[in-house]
């Protein structure tokens, strides 16, 4: 039979027919979502993704409350006049002798949360709380991704000698745990706002040098990168135009859940009393006094809303954005698309 | 297997100039700002005279220039002498020992709640896949990433030892080896195990799911092995493969929890002499407990490539 | 009996997209020691049939209907005795059940003469109303029916009938088919690259089931193992035994994987492209050594591929798939010297031949369709050169094409295309041209497909 196979010919079966003659039926073969490019394909997967949505709603109206708790100005210049928190977060109310609250007084309808050491309004506090712990992950998280891009861009589209010394250093920051690193940072340049975005960016980029890396180790060896080289495109535009863009995929997914990590350990440090001036109403640097009134044990009634509240609000903004990490995660993990559909035969 | 011996003689070899790294940034961040920690002392002790702040400033080299500072600073570590506590005159290694059991303790607790709970989770729920089970197990993973670890030491201070009264609020001052102290670890073993468990848990989950979509399972399966066998024999050594590779990650992990955990729970360890020293800027501590840890971290790194080789014969070290 | 009949097989996979019907409606037997091909394009089904008899079909995917029965004394005799209360006696029923009643509480149920005599011939007639003989008690039992109107338990699987017996396996237990899984019925994958668990060696992947099914010790089954190394060509199988999977080249996995498939000596082979990933010296070595070990071992094949040169040389019967349905069934000789339906033409085409003196490879134009959504009337209408408009609106049902009756299992073709029911007007104009010896030129003996009007 195998000799024979050769021998047999077709004639007569035209393909032409098909595509010249006018379709039968108003089938069509519907691969529009086959077309559609990775990108806008993830983006329809999240937005169809409800936890990760739910992630957003929470992250983006604790970011409004942080925003509009209190007005902003800059230089003497109000740019947000709104004013959503009822109380002064600043102020200590039992000063003023019309005021029934004291320090640590139990929430009453009036003061949601209660009160805290100094009897400020807790409420008050844990709405603009967010302000210096969100606006620090994410400038933190936007300078850390930015520059560990470049710098494993550049160790992984040179090789050699560059990549071995610039990984070298990778693996030196790798030896530290971020916190650590950020603590010594943060005691050495005291306290303060710019002094831990610059604690936590300082060596945060360490992670998404090692991804970037990685990745265009193994998109370099593709074609469209040989013939952009071959093309004579120079070596800035073969990384940032052709390889970068290609490699992004994970870098996006580690950023997005890189801003929990760095709230988390913001507020870590505001409660090892090392992140803001004592007082100021960030949420780890709010629980930092609390500690001592749990350790002062039973007897006498313990303020637990003191602790509740503010690391509660911590949480809740750290599991949304989480969700929102794995919503990005499953979004751009490509790879379940068209498995199935084709039934697998 | 001599192979694996050179492996890990060649990766040995490699920690000293990372050692000598993390040395170098620890060392720079501490002395390329402004103030020594005699200023500290002075801070502490106005009355303090000139004279006897020059003699201190001379008798640690505060006076000399950094990279003099540094040259004496390494060699004597090259010898196993990390210099004393400028406050007290107590010898830094005498401090590391005396601090190192109760972290060590800590961590271990915390380790191993973290992979007993979360193996066999993270297995249950890859095979549970998107059954009321996993998502149960993935929720509560979620919580466990989310929670800051102090906030947790907080609120199980506040639920377990003070509303329910089953521990004390301090720990006790009993040794270690007390078999009492297993339960005082419990609180903040919990409390620094409950990240890296339910990070584990999610790798688990995630590479037991992957394996389970490759064909060898579906082989495994077609000789008629029963479900167990394929998961527990074909799927699960596979994807502990993938697990080692965060084992150096969740160590880190570990350690700096320890930092922030003892803390929280007054525990005398490494971690909460870290922060006195950080505050007091007690230069000789901070570098020996930053060394410590990297060394840990990297010898973890190490063992968990070990671990690799021996999983996955496809890895070959020579 | 058949070493194994499929009747009715549907399968199905829920995904986002909607439900994919993957396989629909699918018949087919093989017999004791037959070589069996099932051809088509990705897509088409093939790999869902054969993971099907093995029940192996994973979520998302669900076998919905159908019956797919194992006839092997041996096995029988087996399980029976692991299962004693779950045989069924058809001659027994006969006795206590009277037919008619039957179709009369089925009719009662709404159930419809096709659904019982497996005919669309029957298709709309009451089942009462069927002619006498029509269909017969054991009919009653394989689709279904008797556990339905609980004359049999649900999992009654295992079926004598005199002196047939046979497993349902869609009705058998889990650990029932367990049993069989790599025993009686064993697969050999595709790539075996990833078939092979990295991380054991060679030779426990291949003793493993010997020491599940067949209660050998470690040292009988790594004899035996090194025997079957030894077997399928592989050489110092001593060694090689406790080599890892990546230190075998391709082929040699490949023989690997098919030594631990005959490991149990199983009664059926499924081959699910067996050599697609391997390059053609090796494919054609692969293939004779399979085809070898097929008649030592004296067990059945279902080879599935996407290449009927491979059919070809392996096949002793084949059945074409599109779109999860079969589409024409023929002894392979006939098959290639007379196809009778253009997607099998087009399949033939598309072969690349040495000495072709043609400009270009007539391929099939566009794409196996989405499953979700099939394209109305005959499913290959969109790509097919003949498809007229009655194409579009009819389906057309798999019959014999020289008669155009329904075809059943005992027909020896048959054709899903309208042409041999007489339904197209202008008919399948394609030619099939054996060349001549020595010379070319265009053959005398040049076959035409029959039963239909062909236009020059
Ligand atoms: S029925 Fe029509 S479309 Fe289908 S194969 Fe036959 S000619 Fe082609």
């Amino acid at each position: 039979m195998a000799t024979e196979r050769g021998r047999i010919q077709i004639s007569g079966f035209d393909p032409d027919r098909v595509t010249e003659r006018e379709s039968l039926s108003d089938w069509s073969d519907d691969s529009s979502t086959e077309t559609m490019s990775r990108w806008k394909r993830a983006g329809v997967r999240f937005v169809h993704n409800y936890s990760a949505m739910f992630g957003v709603l929470i992250v983006v109206l604790m970011s409004l409350a942080a925003i509009f708790a209190r007005p902003i100005s800059i230089e003497g210049f109000t740019v947000q006049p709104f004013s959503l928190a009822p109380y002064d977060p600043e102020t200590i109310l039992y000063l003023d002798p019309s005021s029934d609250v004291g320090i640590y007084s139990a929430p009453t309808p009036d003061h949601p949360m209660g009160t805290d050491q100094n009897g400020r309004d807790l409420f008050s506090r844990v709405l603009i709380g967010g302000r210096y712990s969100i606006s620090i992950g994410f400038i933190v998280v936007g300078l850390t991704a930015s520059f560990g891009m470049v710098y494993g861009a550049i160790a992984g589209y040179y090789g050699g000698w560059v990549d071995e010394i610039l990984m070298r250093i990778v693996d030196t920051i790798f030896a530290f745990p971020g916190l650590v690193l950020a603590l010594v940072i943060v005691t050495m340049l005291g306290k303060g706002y710019w002094e831990l975005i610059l604690a936590f960016s300082l060596f945060g980029w360490a992670g998404y040098a090692r991804i970037i890396r990685g990745e265009i180790l193994q998109v370099k060896q593709q074609e469209y990168v040989t013939a952009a080289k071959a093309l004579g495109a120079g070596d800035f535009s073969v990384i940032f135009r052709h390889i970068v863009p290609n490699a992004m995929a994970p870098l996006i997914v580690q950023a997005s859940l890189s801003i929990g990590t760095v709230v988390i350990g913001v507020a870590a440090l505001g409660f090892l009393g090392l992140g803001m001036p004592p007082g100021t109403a960030e949420w780890g640097t709010m629980l930092d006094s609390t500690r001592q009134t749990l350790i002062q044990g039973p007897g006498g009634s313990i303020p637990w809303w003191a602790t509740v509240y503010p690391g509660g609000a911590i949480f809740l903004f750290v599991m949304s954005m989480n969700m929102i990490g794995d919503g990005v995660n499953d979004a751009l993990d490509a790879q379940e698309v068209g498995n199935v559909r084709q039934g697998g035969g | 297997m001599s192979g694996l011996r050179r492996f890990v003689l060649k990766r040995l070899l490699l920690t000293i100039p990372i050692l000598w790294g993390v040395s170098v940034i620890t060392f720079g961040l501490v002395y390329l700002t402004p103030g020594d920690p005699i200023d500290i002392m002075v801070g502490l002790d106005p009355d303090m005279s000139p004279t006897r702040e020059a003699t201190l400033r001379a008798k640690h080299g505060f006076d000399e220039p950094v990279w003099k500072q540094y040259w004496l600073w390494i060699s004597d570590a090259a010898t196993g002498d990390f210099g004393e506590v400028i406050q007290t005159g107590r010898p830094v290694s005498d401090l590391i020992i005396d601090r190192l059991p109760p972290t060590i303790a800590l961590g271990l607790f915390g380790w191993v709640f973290g992979l007993v709970i979360a193996i066999p989770t993270g297995i249950y729920a890859a095979v549970k896949k998107d059954q009321l089970g996993d998502t149960v197990s993935r929720f509560i993973a979620l919580f466990g990433i989310s929670v800051p670890n102090f906030w947790l030491g907080l609120m199980l201070i506040l639920v377990g030892a003070l509303q329910l009264g089953w521990w004390p609020v301090l720990p006790p001052r009993v040794p270690l080896t007390d078999p009492e102290m297993l339960w005082y670890l419990v609180l903040p073993g919990l409390t620094i195990g409950s990240a890296s468990a339910a990070t584990l848990m999610r790798i688990m989950r995630s590479s037991m799911a992957e394996e389970m979509n490759k064909d060898y399972v579906t082989a495994a399966r077609a000789k008629g092995l029963p479900e167990r066998t394929v998961i527990l024999k074909h799927v699960l050594r596979n994807s502990l493969i993938s697990v080692t590779t965060v084992a150096a990650f969740l160590t880190a992990n570990i350690l700096a929890g320890s930092v922030v955990v003892e803390t929280v729970f007054s525990w005398p360890g490494l971690g909460r002499e870290f922060i006195q020293a950080a505050t007091a800027r007690e230069v000789n501590v901070i570098m020996a407990i930053t060394l410590f840890i990297g060394a840990a971290i990297i010898i973890m790194n190490l063992v968990a490539d070990i671990v690799y080789a021996v999983l996955d014969p496809r890895i070959r070290y020579d | 009996m058949s070493l194994i009949e499929v009747e009715g097989l549907s399968v199905e996979f829920y995904t986002q997209g909607g439900t994919v019907t993957a396989v629909d409606d699918l018949s087919y037997h093989i017999e004791p020691g037959e070589k069996f091909g099932v051809v088509g394009e990705s897509g088409a089904g093939k790999s869902v049939t054969a993971l099907s008899l093995m029940r192996l079909i994973d979520d998302p995917g669900r076998i919905v209907s159908g019956s797919i029965r194992f006839s092997d004394a041996e096995t029988t005799r087996r399980l029976e005795d692991q299962y004693p209360n779950k045989t069924v006696d058809v001659q027994t029923l006969r006795a206590e059940h009277d037919l008619d009643e039957i179709a009369r509480r089925l009719e009662q149920q709404g159930c419809d003469g096709s659904d019982l005599t497996g005919n669309d011939r029957h298709f709309d007639v009451a089942p009462t109303e069927l002619p006498a003989g029509a269909f017969d008690m054991q009919d009653v039992v394989n689709r279904g029916h008797a556990a339905d109107l609980g004359i049999i338990e649900d999992d009654d699987f295992i079926v004598h009938d005199g002196s047939e017996q046979y497993l349902e396996l869609l009705r058998a237990p889990e650990a029932a088919v367990r049993s069989l899984r790599g025993n009686d019925i064993a697969m050999i994958f595709q790539d075996a690259q990833t078939a092979l668990n990295p991380v054991y060696t060679v030779g426990e992947q291949i003793a493993e089931p010997m020491r599940h099914h067949l209660d050998y010790s470690d040292e009988e089954a790594k004899e035996r193992t090194i025997q079957l190394l030894d077997e399928v060509g592989i050489p110092e199988a001593e060694t090689r035994y406790s080599d890892y999977p990546h230190e075998f080249s391709g082929g040699m996995q490949q023989r690997a994987v098919i030594a631990m498939a005959l490991s149990c000596d199983p009664d059926l082979l499924i081959a699910d492209e067996p050599t697609t990933a391997l390059d053609v010296t090796i494919e054609a070595q692969i293939l004779e050594q399979l085809e070898e070990l097929a008649d030592e071992f004296d067990v059945a094949i279902q080879l599935v591929t996407h290449d009927l040169g491979v059919i070809a040389e392996v096949c002793d019967r084949v059945m074409v798939m599109y779109a999860g349905k079969p589409v024409e069934k023929a002894p392979v000789e006939e098959l290639y010297y007379d196809p009778k339906h253009p997607y099998t033409v087009g399949l033939m085409s598309s072969i690349p031949r040495v000495g072709d003196d043609r400009d270009r490879l007539m391929t099939i134009p566009g794409t196996m369709p989405d499953l979700v959504e099939l394209p109305p009337g005959c499913s290959f209408h969109p790509r097919c050169p003949y498809a007229e408009e009655s194409c579009a609106e009819k389906e057309p049902a798999l019959v014999d094409p020289e008669t155009g009756e329904v075809a059943t299992e005992s027909s020896r073709r048959g054709a899903a295309c309208l042409e041999y029911t007489g339904d197209l007007e202008e008919g399948l104009d394609y030619e099939v041209q054996v060349a001549g010896e020595p010379g070319d030129g265009p053959d005398p003996s040049s076959v035409q497909p029959n039963g239909g009007d062909v236009d020059g």
